[in-house]
């Protein structure tokens, strides 16, 4: 679309590894560390809830694989 | 395109949801029809527009959209061919959302002078209508329960069945392959694309469906249901339903 590269958001869902091989293509880095956020939040009910996942990790890299950022969601429940 | 096969389209689709008489249906093929063809990605007509007719999709998929003040865009419905997806402007002046085409579309015009019209003197086909944008409105009741209740992955399969049965109805599918033209991004309804990816690649890699360009093909029909939770009773695709 824009002819940029790709931006890949790689996932970890407590130890499972999804590897974001094809990637987004965005107009630049801000609005890539935006989706990342956005992504991170909207997917933490989903696999908090549905899913008993306790950990999610949104691991944002450039096309060539430097890191941009990392957004990570934590679930703690604290019993009284 | 043919004028016949121009209004045997409406006809078709009126009586594929209601039961119309001979005579509602020589009246509606006597409806002046103007046929016109769209490039993919653009508005038939736009929130805020008065329009004088409605169209019926003799060709391709069209969305409707709403776009906040702040420029969200959130997909309020897809239509395929068959579908009269402005058929509430008849009654409704101005209209209050978008409807744009997804693929190149061939489209058929009726003004609503002509519809109107032919509505005051035949209740059969001013039922029909009224049918139609009755449907519309369940289909957005269950549209309403997908975004609101059901999570990403259930989502995504449940509008999978929903188009499946869609197009079985205008005999469109056959077999496995769904046409569903859409990027993952509109399939998604409003997930973030990273969220999306990853339910995607989760029905992929579970081999439940497989995504290919325009299309969707059911590989594990049962879990694909079990996901859906899907009862076809909103989409009304019988006279008698």
């Amino acid at each position: 679309l824009t002819g940029m590269p790709p931006f890949h958001f790689h996932l970890q869902e407590d130890s499972r590894l999804i590897e974001d091989k094809v990637g987004l293509e965005l107009s630049d880095e801000a609005s890539a560390r935006g989706q990342a956020m956005q992504a991170a939040c909207a997917m933490a009910p989903d696999l908090f809830v549905n899913s008993q996942a306790q950990r999610l990790v949104v691991d944002l890299r450039q096309d060539g694989g430097s890191p941009v950022v990392k957004i990570i969601i934590s679930l703690v429940v604290e019993e009284p | 395109l043919d004028r016949e096969l121009v209004s045997e389209a409406l006809i078709r689709r009126l009586r594929s949801v209601s039961a119309l008489d001979d005579e509602d249906v020589r009246a509606v093929r006597s409806l002046p029809q103007t046929v016109r063809r769209y490039p993919a990605n653009q508005p038939i007509v736009r929130d805020g527009d008065k329009p004088s007719e409605c169209c019926l999709i003799m060709e391709g998929f069209c969305l409707r959209a709403k776009t906040t003040s702040h420029g969200h865009t959130q997909i309020l419905s897809f239509h395929n061919p068959g579908d009269i997806p402005d058929l509430e402007s008849l009654h409704l002046h101005v209209m209050d959302h978008d409807l744009v085409t997804l693929t190149d579309c061939t489209l058929s015009f009726i003004s609503h002078t002509a519809l109107r019209d032919l509505t005051r003197r035949r209740y059969g086909v001013a039922e029909a209508l009224w049918r139609e944008t009755l449907i519309d409105a369940a289909r957005f009741r269950e549209w309403i329960i997908n975004v609101g209740q059901r999570p990403a992955v259930n989502r995504l399969a449940h509008i999978v069945i929903e188009m499946r049965e869609r197009l079985k109805v205008i005999g469109r599918c056959e077999g496995e392959r769904v046409e569903m033209p859409f990027t993952q991004e509109q399939l998604a309804m409003g997930i973030a694309p990273v969220h999306v990816n990853r339910v995607v690649k989760q029905l992929r890699d579970e081999r439940i469906v497989e995504f290919s360009r325009g299309a969707v093909t059911v590989i594990d029909e049962r879990r694909l249901l079990q996901l859906a939770d899907f009862d076809d009773v909103y989409l009304h695709q019988a006279p008698s339903s």
